[in-house]
C-alpha cells in the first residue's frame, strides 16, 4: 500500500514539475492572455496641408454611438434596436445591418451567411466589442442617450476623431475620404498588417499616403474577468500609446486651388452666356512647369467631402449618383480622357520638324477645306475658318490654328507609312498615365495601326487610313487624353523636353513639424527635341496668345505676363450628337516658363471664348494680378 | 485511561499534518473567495472555520470513545447512511443540476460526505466480524453489495465522484481485511468485462446504459482541446493556473483565481488555487502534508490492536490517498473531472466535519493501540 502511495505521489510531483517548472512561462503567458483584453487606442490621423502649411484636411473630435451586445439583456435587443434607431434618426434595418456586419465573418457573403438577425436577437452571438452604430452624432443625441441609459442597456458613447475640412469642398477630388477597411481590402497585399476595424484612406491622397497619415494605433491592456467584464477602467502596464500620424504637406496652394475651381465655374458661366447652355463640367490643372508640382487641380462639378465623415448616408450618396448631378465624384482632370482638338497641334509641329517631314518654312495654302490627294478618297476636310487662312508657315499655322495646314502634315505622316506622329505623341506623355500620386488615373489613348487592329473587328475598320492620320493631326478621332496629360505635354514644351511626373505630395512631416520624408518626384524623362524645333513651336504658341491673329490674343494679347497657349475645340461624341469640348493649354511666362495651366470645359464650345478666359483667371492668381474678367472673342477655334 | 495517558498517546504527527492541511486550506479558501461576496472577504472562511470547530469537538469525543462501540451499532450506522442518502433525493436542493445538499436553514448538509464515514464504520465492522471467513467469496460479495446500495444512491444525485470514493473505500477495506488477490483479479476482470458489455455489446442490442457524451466528458482530459467550452474549459483553465504558478507562485498576481477564470476555485479546483498562488514549492508543501497524513494513517493501520481498527485506519487512509490523487490529478489534467473534493482543503462544511471526525477515529485507534503495549507491533501485512 505504501508503495502504491509513493507511486501516486510520484506521478503527481512529476506532472507538477512538468507543468510548473518546464512549462511555467508558457502557462503564465496564457494566463495573461486570459486576463488582458486589448482595447484599441486609435491614433489621430495626420493632416493634409497645402505648400504653405494651411490645413486642407484636419481632425475634429466626434461622438460615436455604439452598442455592446453582452450588456443587452437576453431577448430585448430587437426592441432596443428600434428605440435606438428612432433616437439616431436611422432605419432600424440599418442599425441591424451594422450589428450583423460586425458579427458576421467576411465569408460566406450575406445571403449565404448563417448569422441571421434572428440568431443575433436571440442572443446566440455575443460580442464584447463596442459595435459602432453611428458616427458623428450631435450633442443632443448624446445627452438624450445619457439621460435615458436605463432604456438603452449596452449603448455607449465613444469619443473619436473625425476628418474635418476647413476649406469645405476645396480640392475634394484630390483628398479622398477615410473609412473602415472592408473584408475584400483586408485580403489585398497593400493592406497586409491591417486589422479588421482599422480606418484607412479611401481614394485620393488619403489612399496614396495612408501609411504615413494613419499613424500607429495604440493598445491599452485592460484586466477583465472570466466574462470579459473590465475589473477597472485603468489600463495595466503592457499597453502602447498611439502614435499620431504624420502630416502630408502637398504642393497645392489653397489660393490657386480655390481660383482654379472658381475659374471652372467662370468658364462654364461664359459658355452659358455664349449659348453653350449644356456646359456642365470641366477640369483645370496648374502645374509647376519644371518639376511637375501640382499647384492646383480642379474638377467640376464637385462635392462636399464632409458628407463621408462618419459614413455617407444613402440619401447623400444617391444624390451624388443621380444623372442630373453629372458625376461629381469623377475627377475630370485625371479620370476622364477626351479628344483634345487643336491643343494637339504643337505635337504635330514637334514631330514634323524632328522627323524632317516639314521645316519651319514649309508653307501650305488654306482655302477653308482639304481633300487628301488620293483618287479614291472623296472626303473633304474643313478648316474651322471656312473662308480659309491663305498661305501659312508653321508659326502662322500654330498662331491661327489652321486645320488645313495640319491636315497636310498629317497626310505627310500617313505617306511615310510609319508611326512617327503616334510615337511622338506617346513620347510627349500621351497614351500612358502620368504617374501622379493619386489612384484611379486613366492612361488616355493614342491610336496606332496596332491599336486599330486590336480594337476593331472588321477589316475595314482595322485599316489605318489617311483619315486616321488627319484626325490625329487635329487631336480628334480616337485620340484621347486627360487634362493632366496635356499639361505634362505642354510642360515639356515649356521646359525643353522634360516629361515631368506630376505630384501633389511634397513632404511628410511629423507631429512636431519635422520633415520625415521628402516626397521628391521621379526625375523627369528627357525627350530630345532640338532647340530650333522648340523655338519654332514656342513662338507659335506665344503668337497664338499675343499676335493680333492669334486664337487667344483677345484674352492674352494685352496681358502683363507673356502667356503662350493653344486653344482647342474638340468634337466629342455625347450619346447622340457631337458636342464641343473647350480646351486651353498654356504656360507662362513665355520666355521663362514657370507654370503650365490647362483648362477644359465640357460642352463649353470654343476654347478661346471659354477656356482661355478661365485660364486667365488662374494666371491672375498665380502672378498676383488683378484684371477685368475678359469675355473672350468670337474669333476662335 | 486518564487524561495524562490520553495526551501521551495521541499521534501528534497526525495532528500536525491535519492542522497543517486545515490551516493551509482555510488560508487558500480566503485567497480564493475574498472577492466573491462583496464586502465580506471572510464569508467562506467563517463557514469553514465553524465546520472545523464543530468537527474538532466531535473528533475529541470520538477519540475518547472506544471504537468497539461502532461495531455493535454497525447496522444502525449503515441504516442511517442509507437513510440520509435516500432523504436527499426528495429533500435536497438542486445546485448545478445535482441534488447533493439538504438545506438545514443555518447551513447545508451534504449526506454523501458523512455517509463515507458511516460506511467505513459499518462495512469495516461487517468485515472485522468475519475474520474466520477470510477468503470466502461470500464476504467479498456481501461487502460489495453493502456498498452498492449507497453507491447507487449517490450515483442518482448524480455524484459520480462519491460513488467512486465509496467503491475505493470498500476495496481498500477488503484489502486490509485480507481478501485474496484472486478476488481483486476477478473483480477487475468483471469490471472490465461489464465496461465492454455496457459500451460495445448492449448498444448493439439497442440498450444505451452509458451515453457517449458521458464518456466524452469523463475522458475529456485526454484531449482537452476537444471540448474547450465545457469540461475541457475547466481543465484548460486549471492547467493554466497550475502551470503559471511556476516555481514560487504568482502571489497576489494569481489572476486565474481572482478573475474567475478558474471554475469552482474554492471547492473542486482549490489545488489549482494553491499551485497558482504558491507555485511548485507551495504545491509540494501540501503534498508533503498529505504524505505525512497518509503515512500516519497507514502506520496506525499496522499498529491497531484489532482487525476493526486496522481495517478502519487502512481503509480511510487509502480513501484519502484516492481522493487526493483523483482531485489533484483532475486539476493537472491527468484524471477525469469527477467532482471529488480535496480532503481538509476544499470548501465544504459536512466534508470538513467528517474528515476531522475521521482524524478523531484514527486517534482513537492509535490511543488504544499504543496505550496497551501488548498490542504493539502487531502487523497487518
Amino acid at each position: 500500500m505504501v508503495g502504491i502511495a509513493v507511486v501516486l505521489f510520484g506521478i503527481v510531483l512529476f506532472r507538477l514539475w512538468f507543468l510548473q517548472i518546464l512549462s511555467g512561462q508558457e502557462f503564465l503567458a496564457r494566463a495573461n492572455d486570459n486576463r488582458l483584453a486589448s482595447v484599441k487606442l486609435v491614433a489621430s490621423r495626420g493632416s493634409i496641408q497645402d505648400r504653405h502649411g494651411k490645413v486642407i484636411v484636419g481632425n475634429r473630435p466626434g461622438l460615436a454611438v455604439g452598442i455592446r451586445l453582452m450588456d443587452v439583456p437576453d431577448g430585448t435587443l430587437d426592441a432596443e434596436v428600434v428605440r435606438l434607431a428612432r433616437v439616431l434618426n436611422e432605419k432600424p434595418g440599418k442599425v441591424r445591418r451594422e450589428i450583423e456586419d460586425h458579427l458576421r465573418p467576411g465569408w460566406p457573403p450575406p445571403p449565404h451567411s448563417t448569422m441571421t438577425w434572428t440568431k443575433i436577437a436571440a442572443g446566440e452571438a455575443v460580442s464584447l466589442d463596442l459595435i459602432v452604430i453611428k458616427e458623428d452624432v450631435s450633442r443632443t443625441v448624446m445627452s438624450y442617450l445619457l439621460e435615458h441609459t436605463a432604456s438603452f442597456p449596452g449603448v455607449e458613447i465613444q469619443k473619436n476623431y473625425l476628418r474635418a475640412y476647413p476649406h469645405g469642398s476645396l480640392a475634394a477630388h484630390l483628398l479622398g475620404n477615410v473609412g473602415e477597411i472592408d473584408a475584400e481590402q483586408l485580403k489585398e497585399k497593400r493592406f497586409s498588417g491591417y486589422a479588421s476595424g482599422d480606418v484607412i484612406g479611401r481614394g485620393g491622397l488619403e489612399w496614396s499616403y495612408d501609411r504615413w497619415l494613419r499613424g500607429r494605433d495604440g493598445v491599452a491592456k485592460i484586466e477583465v474577468d472570466n466574462f470579459g467584464r473590465p475589473k477597472s477602467h485603468d489600463p495595466v502596464p503592457g499597453g502602447r500609446l498611439p502614435e499620431p500620424g504624420d502630416s502630408l504637406v502637398t504642393t497645392l496652394d489653397v489660393g490657386v486651388q480655390a481660383t482654379a475651381e472658381e475659374a471652372l465655374r467662370y468658364g462654364i458661366s461664359l459658355a452659358h452666356a455664349g449659348g453653350q447652355v449644356e456646359a456642365n463640367g470641366g477640369a483645370a490643372v496648374v502645374l509647376d512647369a519644371r518639376h511637375g508640382q501640382v499647384l492646383g487641380m480642379a474638377s467640376y462639378p464637385s462635392f462636399d467631402p464632409a458628407e463621408w465623415v462618419g459614413g455617407i448616408s444613402t440619401k447623400d450618396y444617391n444624390a451624388l449618383k443621380r444623372p442630373s448631378a453629372n458625376t461629381p465624384l469623377l475627377d475630370r482632370a485625371i479620370q476622364e480622357q477626351k479628344a483634345v482638338g487643336s491643343t494637339f497641334k504643337p505635337i504635330d509641329a514637334i514631330a514634323g520638324l524632328e522627323e524632317g517631314v516639314i521645316t519651319p518654312y514649309t508653307s501650305f495654302f488654306c482655302n477653308g477645306s482639304y481633300k487628301p490627294p488620293i483618287a479614291y478618297d472623296k472626303t473633304v476636310w474643313h478648316c474651322w475658318a471656312l473662308d480659309g487662312h491663305g498661305t501659312l508657315d508653321l508659326v502662322g499655322a500654330l498662331t491661327q490654328s489652321c486645320d488645313v495646314y495640319f491636315y497636310n502634315v498629317g497626310y505627310l505622316f500617313w505617306q511615310s507609312k510609319g508611326t512617327e506622329l503616334e510615337d511622338w505623341a506617346m513620347r510627349l506623355g500621351m497614351n500612358k498615365a502620368t504617374g501622379i500620386d493619386l489612384p484611379g488615373e486613366v492612361s488616355g489613348r493614342v491610336p496606332t495601326p496596332a491599336w486599330l487592329e486590336k480594337h476593331f473587328k472588321s477589316e475595314i475598320d482595322q485599316q489605318w487610313t489617311p483619315g486616321d492620320s488627319l484626325n490625329l493631326a487635329v487631336g480628334q478621332g480616337d485620340l484621347e487624353a486627360t487634362p493632366l496629360q496635356l499639361a505634362v505635354t505642354y510642360a515639356a514644351v515649356a521646359n525643353g523636353g522634360y516629361i515631368v511626373q506630376p505630384h501633389i505630395g511634397m513632404k511628410i512631416v511629423d507631429s512636431q513639424g519635422k520633415m520625415v520624408r521628402d516626397l521628391e518626384a521621379r526625375k523627369p524623362r528627357k525627350v530630345d527635341i532640338s532647340q530650333s524645333t522648340l523655338d519654332v513651336v514656342r513662338s507659335g504658341l506665344r503668337e497664338a496668345a499675343s499676335s493680333s491673329s492669334g486664337t487667344s490674343s483677345s484674352v492674352f494679347g494685352a496681358y502683363p505676363v507673356a502667356v503662350a497657349g493653344k486653344t482647342g475645340t474638340a468634337e466629342v461624341w455625347d450619346r447622340y450628337h457631337y458636342v464641343n469640348y473647350a480646351w486651353y493649354a498654356s504656360y507662362a511666362p513665355a520666355n521663362d516658363p514657370k507654370y503650365v495651366v490647362v483648362v477644359m470645359i465640357e460642352k463649353g464650345g470654343h476654347g478661346g471664348t471659354v477656356a482661355a478666359p478661365a485660364t486667365r483667371m488662374i494666371y491672375d492668381k498665380l502672378f498676383g494680378l488683378k484684371s477685368d474678367k475678359a469675355t473672350g472673342t468670337t474669333r476662335s477655334d | 485511561m486518564g487524561w495524562r495517558d490520553y495526551l501521551r498517546h495521541l499521534d501528534y504527527l497526525l495532528i500536525a499534518a491535519t492542522v497543517g492541511l486545515i490551516t493551509y486550506g482555510v488560508t487558500m479558501i480566503y485567497f480564493a473567495t475574498r472577492h466573491d461576496v462583496a464586502g465580506q472577504p471572510f464569508a467562506f472562511v467563517r463557514q469553514q472555520l465553524i465546520a472545523v470547530v464543530v468537527g474538532l469537538a466531535v473528533a475529541v469525543a470520538i477519540s475518547l470513545l472506544d471504537y468497539e462501540i461502532y461495531r455493535r451499532f454497525q447496522w444502525a450506522l449503515y441504516g442511517f447512511a442509507v437513510f440520509i442518502l435516500v432523504a436527499v433525493l426528495p429533500l435536497g436542493e438542486v445546485v448545478n443540476g445535482a441534488r447533493r445538499w439538504i438545506d438545514l436553514r443555518f447551513t447545508s448538509f451534504q449526506p454523501s460526505a458523512l455517509a463515507l464515514l458511516l460506511l467505513a464504520l459499518s462495512i469495516g465492522a461487517y468485515l472485522a466480524d468475519r475474520m474466520d471467513m477470510l477468503g470466502s467469496k461470500r464476504v467479498t460479495l456481501v461487502a460489495l453489495g453493502l456498498v452498492a446500495v449507497p453507491a447507487l444512491l449517490v450515483y442518482q444525485e448524480p455524484d459520480f465522484g462519491s460513488t467512486m470514493v465509496m467503491l475505493a473505500l470498500t476495496l481498500a477495506m477488503l484489502y486490509f481485511y485480507g481478501t485474496s488477490w484472486t478476488h481483486f483479479a476477478v473483480l477487475a476482470g468483471s469490471a472490465a468485462a461489464a465496461f465492454v458489455v455496457a459500451l460495445k455489446v448492449l448498444p448493439l442490442a439497442g440498450i444505451h446504459l452509458i451515453q457517449s457524451y458521458q464518456l466524452e466528458r469523463l475522458f475529456v482530459f485526454i484531449n482537452v482541446g476537444h471540448d474547450p467550452s465545457d469540461s475541457g474549459y475547466s481543465i484548460i483553465q486549471s492547467m493554466i493556473a497550475v502551470g503559471s504558478g511556476a516555481l514560487t507562485g504568482r502571489g497576489n498576481m494569481a489572476t486565474q483565481t481572482t478573475l474567475d477564470f478558474l471554475p469552482e476555485h474554492h471547492t473542486d479546483f482549490i489545488f489549482a488555487v494553491v499551485s497558482e498562488r504558491n507555485g511548485f514549492v507551495g504545491a509540494s508543501i501540501l503534498l508533503v502534508l498529505y504524505a505525512l497524513f497518509i503515512w500516519r494513517a497507514l502506520r496506525i493501520a499496522t499498529l491497531a490492536r484489532d482487525m476493526y481498527g486496522s481495517i478502519l485506519a487502512g481503509g480511510l487512509g487509502v480513501m484519502v490517498l484516492f481522493q487526493v490523487f483523483v482531485n489533484i490529478g483532475m486539476t493537472i489534467g491527468i484524471m477525469p473531472v469527477t467532482g471529488i473534493p480535496l480532503p481538509f482543503v476544499s470548501y465544504g462544511g459536512t466534508a470538513m466535519i467528517a474528515f476531522v471526525m475521521f482524524v478523531g477515529l484514527l486517534e482513537a485507534i492509535h490511543l488504544r493501540a499504543t496505550a496497551m503495549p501488548s498490542n504493539r507491533g502487531r502487523l497487518v501485512r
